[in-house]
């Protein structure tokens, strides 16, 4: 077990290093980010001033060894966009917003794909079940920013239930919960579905109708128990999705998260700050990948390395 | 069948039905009406008029400025109106950390010397009650504005700041724009609290452009700088105590004041002087420009009343303000904002280092004129207008010369046709003549430029166009910072750009695009050792007539030569919500773009 766990941790660090090459090369990629700061007729000495503050006038390899260097201490650098704060700060700033959104998607998709999941297993082949797989289509094939101007259209501009966008009380977080949750409530309810169909056709689960159980019983509590291992194990991949592809949500619905912040250095070409939450949000999905192994690991003795 | 499982299905087989309503009720009676209602907007006329220049020489006494109508605040809709733009590339308060790009959000709280009138885009005064230009053009004398007060209680303006001032914009490490103009300052003399003579390093006949909010060279207090830290003159650099100061609560002398930001997301400001301003006071106590880069995201905000004025494309604008007769009106901006044209790369003819002689459009000499005058007769300008711009846009005929700007040849308007008229069998022939009956190809670099996203369209109607006579336009996706970093190398050969320079002083954008790097050139459009030399004459000539022949002379080479693919320029366009926004006077030039805040009136309209 504990050779499992070091050799998931020494894979995640190699995962890391990785995206850090990646991101740096990606950030590198768009040209010099002074090309699109600067105005056109910045002079030559503020363009060096500013080469030498962000060290972008020294050898590539050398600047990403101290960028490596400086992020496992927690140092990012500086943003060009924001010239008054790190990119730590920034990311700091801005992380409970992300988290908030993934949250509320998490809540969504349990609230919405356990239920519907469990209800379309159990009234298997029957209108409920082709309304659940429709739904799992839609969830799954519709483009999240696409749904996110759709239900700003229909419940805030229409019906005037929820503000448009931005951040503020729970109704601010209502439309874009929703947005962002509706992939993983297909996602959710075809696992509940598939695992509630393996529990229903199993030996206990008909000793329990021939002992004469009510059947509400049987589903909710005895089946939905036993199918829940597997949805649960996802939830921690789900955090991980949902902070990652808050990119979209967030910039339609002008959420002031990571993925906001994301955007908007991309518009600047300000690469500090892309890498610092490139490998921010690489990090949170490696951890939640390995914190699910783990938890397999435990749960399930038969999981070793080899 | 067990009871439960039947109270389910029953639950089940209603959700598509609660479904279907809610769709049914959002999207109901969200239609337009069939027919499209013209839009208000005035329509501008056809450029080339020429009109009497205004020359930027001694200027008469302070005008007054009309004081606000005396409103029943009562009747106002809401205390706070909230105007929803777009997401300036820069986005800080401190102004020497950015470009001109964001200043219109300190339109409301900041003040200049000079300000663009927002009627006729002519120079009016602001801070500076009167000024004059000597006869070299190397002095400039301001008379200051007495008793005006700095927000939070910093004070009386006087001459001081405006010297402050100068020092903050061109401190060592400057982001700011235009500081070629701005910092052509040797010393300032303060020869009284309320006069002042600027020195310039060389002679600068367009100084009010500097001085202006077209430059975004704005007055600051001393006092508050000086209270945290002050300015160190020795470093040339402000103490890190002033800059924060700025940061958290910027004090200036507009109508309004600064409340604070939250970043990229929006700007609050809240009245300054409740008992009256010295120029004009707002309708509403509050104000909060917010930041929307989505267009969706934008109209979606204004349609639920959460903004009251937007920008949004043409399209619609046209659409909303039809759907709702009399509630959504558009209003353009009074001037010409940018001017839309498409632009090659290469034409470094002042360069022989860099310079390309063997492509078509670049070539030497009468060959690359002709490729350069088919490549213009090619356009139809008439339907692209009507087809992208609804017609709502003025004819441009040469870079950066307007009929108010600057002196206006009538010779252009009258060789016009002959030289840029839509005629495709002329446009094939001078290509033939020019040895190049098959065409060729350019490359076109295309990247999302916040504020112009008609960018991408006009370069797939020039593919469209040119297709015609042969010419095979290949559109590139590619980062800006890329396409920029091969203009500043000057190794942009063989390409061509959609491209929008702002309305601004016909000297600074002679130097931007049409002289070399050590003076000040940083676009090299069309490079040439006469046009060199012509600038250098342009700078050190003051006298009205003699700078109008040189004007001449400069423009002459840039119609002639047909340096680019002039198209249009373009009034900005917001969209209103009348209820809470019945007109709204602004220039449309850079840095004034939606400025004049202050004189937006409310209802009853």
């Amino acid at each position: 077990m504990q050779r499992y766990i070091i050799m998931r941790i020494l894979q995640a660090i190699l995962v890391l290093v990785v995206v850090s090459v990646i991101a740096f090369a990606l950030g590198h990629a768009g040209g010099n980010p002074l090309d699109a700061i600067l105005p056109d007729d910045a002079d030559a000495t503020v363009r060096a001033d500013l080469e030498e503050f962000w060290g972008i006038n020294k050898p590539l390899h050398e600047q990403y060894f101290t960028y490596v260097w400086n992020a496992v201490r927690g140092d990012f650098g500086h943003s060009f966009k924001y010239p008054r704060f790190t990119v730590s700060e920034l990311i700091a700033d801005r992380f409970m917003a992300t988290i908030q959104l993934a949250g509320a998607g998490i809540l969504v998709a349990v609230v919405i794909g356990l239920p519907v999941g469990v209800l379309t297993a159990t009234y298997r082949d029957t209108i409920f079940d082709w309304t659940g797989k429709v739904v799992a289509l839609l969830g799954q094939s519709l483009p999240v920013f696409w749904l996110g101007i759709v239900l700003m259209w229909i419940f805030a501009v229409q019906l005037d239930w929820f503000p448009t966008s931005g951040k503020g009380g729970i109704r601010n977080l209502v439309l874009p919960a929703i947005a962002i949750g509706w992939f993983q409530v297909a996602a959710m309810l075809r696992l509940v579905r598939s695992s509630m169909l393996d529990v229903l056709d199993s030996e206990y689960v008909k000793l329990a109708r021939i002992k004469g159980l009510p059947e509400r019983k049987i589903i909710w509590k005895h089946c939905l128990r036993n199918a829940a291992i597997a949805p649960l194990t996802y939830f921690a991949i789900t955090l991980g999705s949902l902070m990652v592809g808050s990119v979209s949500i967030e910039t339609v619905f002008q959420w002031p998260g990571l993925g906001f912040l994301l955007f908007n250095a991309a518009r600047s070409s300000d690469y500090a700050l892309l890498q610092g939450i490139m490998l921010t949000f690489t990090t949170i999905y490696i951890v939640a990948n390995l914190l699910v192994d783990i938890a397999y690991a435990y749960l399930d003795p038969r999981i070793r390395y080899t | 069948m067990n009871p439960y499982r039947m109270k389910i299905q029953s639950a089940l087989m209603l959700l598509p039905a609660l479904l279907l309503l809610t769709f049914v009720a959002a999207c109901g009676g969200a239609e337009a009406p069939a027919e499209q209602a013209q839009p208000a907007a005035a329509q501008p006329a056809s450029g080339g008029a020429p009109a009497a220049a205004a020359q930027p020489t001694a200027m008469p006494a302070s005008q007054d400025q009309p004081s606000g109508d005396v409103v029943d605040e009562s009747q106002l809709p809401t205390d706070k109106i909230i105007l929803g733009l777009i997401t300036p590339i820069d986005d800080t308060v401190v102004p020497w950390l950015g470009g001109v790009d964001f200043v219109y959000q300190h339109s409301p709280f900041m003040e200049y010397l000079v300000q663009l009138d927002p009627y006729t885009s002519e120079w009016i005064p602001m801070l500076a009650k009167s000024w004059e230009m000597n006869a070299t053009g190397d002095v400039w004398t301001f008379e200051l504005e007495q008793g005006i007060q700095f927000h939070r209680d910093f004070g009386e303006f006087t001459a001081a700041d405006v010297e402050h001032s100068f020092k903050l914009t061109c401190q060592k490490g400057t982001r700011a724009s235009y500081k070629g103009g701005i910092c052509n300052v040797d010393h300032v003399d303060i020869l009284d609290p309320y006069n002042i003579q600027v020195h310039m390093v060389k002679p600068s006949a367009e100084y009010l452009f500097y001085a202006a909010e077209s430059a975004g060279n704005m007055i600051y207090s001393k006092a508050q700088c000086d209270q945290a830290g002050g300015f160190d003159d020795a470093e040339n650099v402000a103490s890190e105590g002033c800059t924060n100061a700025y940061y958290e609560a910027l004090a200036g002398t507009g109508p309004y004041q600064y409340d604070g930001r939250e970043e990229e997301v929006h700007v609050d400001y809240s009245l300054a002087f409740p008992d009256g301003h010295w120029r004009h006071d707002p309708v509403y106590p509050e104000m909060r420009n917010t930041w929307v880069l989505e267009e969706s995201t934008r109209l979606a905000q204004f349609r639920a009343e959460e903004t009251h004025m937007t920008e949004v494309n043409r399209d619609l604008g046209d659409k909303l303000e039809a759907e709702e007769a009399g509630k959504f009106k558009i209003i353009p901006s009074n001037g010409p904002a940018q001017q839309t044209a498409f632009r090659f790369g290469g034409m470094f003819y002042g360069d022989a280092e860099n310079y390309d002689p063997d492509f078509p459009v670049t070539a030497p000499g009468e060959i690359g004129i002709k490729v350069r005058k088919a490549l213009n007769k090619a356009v139809d300008r008439e339907t692209f207008k009507e087809e992208l711009y609804k017609g709502r846009v003025w004819d441009s005929k040469v870079h950066a010369f307007h009929p108010t700007l600057t002196p206006w040849n009538p010779k252009w308007d009258e060789d016009w046709e002959e030289e840029y008229g839509y005629d495709l069998e002329a446009s094939k022939q001078l290509l033939a003549e020019a040895g190049y009956p098959e065409g060729f190809k350019i490359t076109v670099p295309m990247y999302p430029f916040p504020g112009a996203p008609e960018l991408p369209q006009i370069a797939q109607f020039m593919q469209l166009a040119w297709a015609e006579i042969g010419v095979e336009l290949e559109l590139r996706d590619e980062d800006r910072a890329a396409v920029v970093a091969r203009r500043r190398n000057k190794s942009n050969h063989e390409t061509a750009l959609a491209t929008t320079p702002s309305f601004k002083a016909v000297e600074a954008q002679i130097m931007l695009f049409n002289t070399p790097k050590e003076d000040g050139g940083v676009v090299f459009m069309y490079e040439t050792a006469e046009l060199q030399e012509l600038y250098h004459q342009l700078q050190v000539t003051v006298d009205p007539a003699e700078r109008e022949k040189v004007l001449f002379q400069i423009g002459d080479i840039k119609f002639y030569h047909h340096e680019w693919i002039p198209l249009f320029w373009v009034p900005i366009e917001t969209i209103v919500n009348t209820n809470y926004i019945c007109e709204w006077p602004f220039p449309g030039w850079e840095g004034g773009d939606l400025g004049s805040n202050e004189l937006i009136e409310g209802p009853p309209c």
